[in-house]
């Protein structure tokens, strides 16, 4: 299954670590600096508790083009955030900047993903919220 | 008699809720509690099947009883004035349904230590409820005689994911066109390990067989099958 993915520098390696884990499940990501070419595949957006929004933007201008016009309801973007839930608990990650940046720039129809680094198979998970975005 | 506790909870900001209830699951099991999600339409007998079935179950079980309502509270006292049983009420601000961490909440609220049973009344509502995985070990399902036995056809997710399902209001039956045979057999075609449990708690008909049910299937889940 084809995947589409961005992420903002600040990301890079834990955002590596997880497309190196969904490529050995045998998703075939690409990395995206402009609209996706297909609309219909389906995009996650790596961000975390650290990620900076103008950061964000850069790595994701097209995204925030779609945004000024409309709430890219053709586009499927999966806000991909990413955690240690031993280090943070997401609930009140969200309270900040985490929640924030998702405001900022996701459509709110879909809830965040979290890949969550200390449980054991986040993959499990991630493909069980995968199949919302099937139509 | 008091109040009972009341605790706002707000839905996961996150999607994985599976993972969530999954886990959840397996702490109850760990711990020997078993928990039922009760689920329906407004108005089905949830609050008053409980009532009934806690009354006849609790001098062999140890039983709690989590209330969910968008904003209300009555629920919650007519089951703890009515059976003495420890009950907490969960205000979901308007959501329609529970997702698994605000039920982890209600465990904690609720203190599970000791409990063999906890009955979770979820908020009235066939739609919304089908769709979340609260963690719990059993589904349970109500639909009443008057509300007509077409609605497996209108909601099927519920009668698809539900485990037992209790056709209430039997006192009512030769008011309505409710053919039980018909309806059984529409669920049993998407789930075919469906149980079924005609009763009413007004006549107290059938709840005894379903109050057996559970006391076996509790013992069975601890290990102590009679
Ligand atoms: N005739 C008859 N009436 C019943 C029976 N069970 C419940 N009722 C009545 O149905 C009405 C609703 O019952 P509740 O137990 O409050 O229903 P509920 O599903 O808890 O309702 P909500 O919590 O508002 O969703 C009440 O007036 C009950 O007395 C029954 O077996 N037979
Ligand atoms: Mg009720």
């Amino acid at each position: 299954m084809k995947l589409f993915y961005a992420y903002a520098p600040e990301d890079e390696a834990e955002a590596k670590s997880v497309l190196q884990q969904l490529t050995k499940l045998g998703y075939d990501l690409e990395k995206v600096d402009t609209v996706p070419s297909d609309p219909s595949n389906v995009t996650l957006a790596f961000f975390s508790s650290k990620t900076n929004l103008n950061s964000f933007w850069k790595a994701l201008p097209w995204l925030k083009e779609q945004k000024q016009y409309s709430s890219y309801p053709f586009l499927r973007v999966m806000p991909f955030f990413l955690y240690h839930s031993k280090q943070e608990d997401p609930e009140i990650a969200f309270e900040g900047s985490a929640g924030e940046l998702y405001e900022a720039v996701f459509s709110g129809e879909f809830k965040p993903f979290g890949w969550d680094f200390d449980q054991s198979c986040p993959e499990a998970e991630f493909q069980r919220v995968l199949n919302n975005y099937e139509e | 008699m008091d109040q009972v506790r009341v605790i706002k909870v707000k839905q996961s900001v996150l999607a994985n809720n599976d993972a969530r209830a999954d886990a959840l699951r397996q702490k109850l099991k760990e711990r020997g509690v078993f928990l039922v999600n009760v689920m329906s339409s407004p108005g089905s007998g949830k609050t008053t099947l409980l009532v009934n079935l806690i009354n006849r179950l609790k001098n062999d079980l140890r039983i709690g009883v989590i209330e969910a309502d968008m904003d209300a509270i009555v629920d919650a006292n007519t089951v703890e004035n009515k059976t003495g049983v420890k009950t907490v009420q969960l205000h979901t601000s308007g959501e329609c349904h529970l997702d698994a961490k605000m039920v982890d909440e209600g465990m904690n609220f609720l203190g599970d230590e000791g409990l063999d049973l906890v009955f979770l009344e979820n908020i009235g509502n066939l739609v919304c409820p089908a769709e979340f995985d609260t963690g719990a070990t059993l589904k349970m399902v109500l639909l009443s005689i008057p509300e007509g036995d077409d609605k497996p056809l209108k909601y099927p997710l519920m009668f698809e994911r539900g485990d037992w399902f209790v056709f209430t209001k039997m006192d009512a039956i030769s008011y309505f066109d409710f053919n039980v045979d018909r309806v059984e057999a529409s669920i049993l075609k998407e789930n075919p390990n469906a149980k079924f449990f005609p009763l009413s708690a007004k006549t107290d008909q059938g709840v005894d067989r379903l109050a057996a049910a559970l006391l076996h299937e509790v013992k069975a889940y601890q290990g102590k099958a009679e």
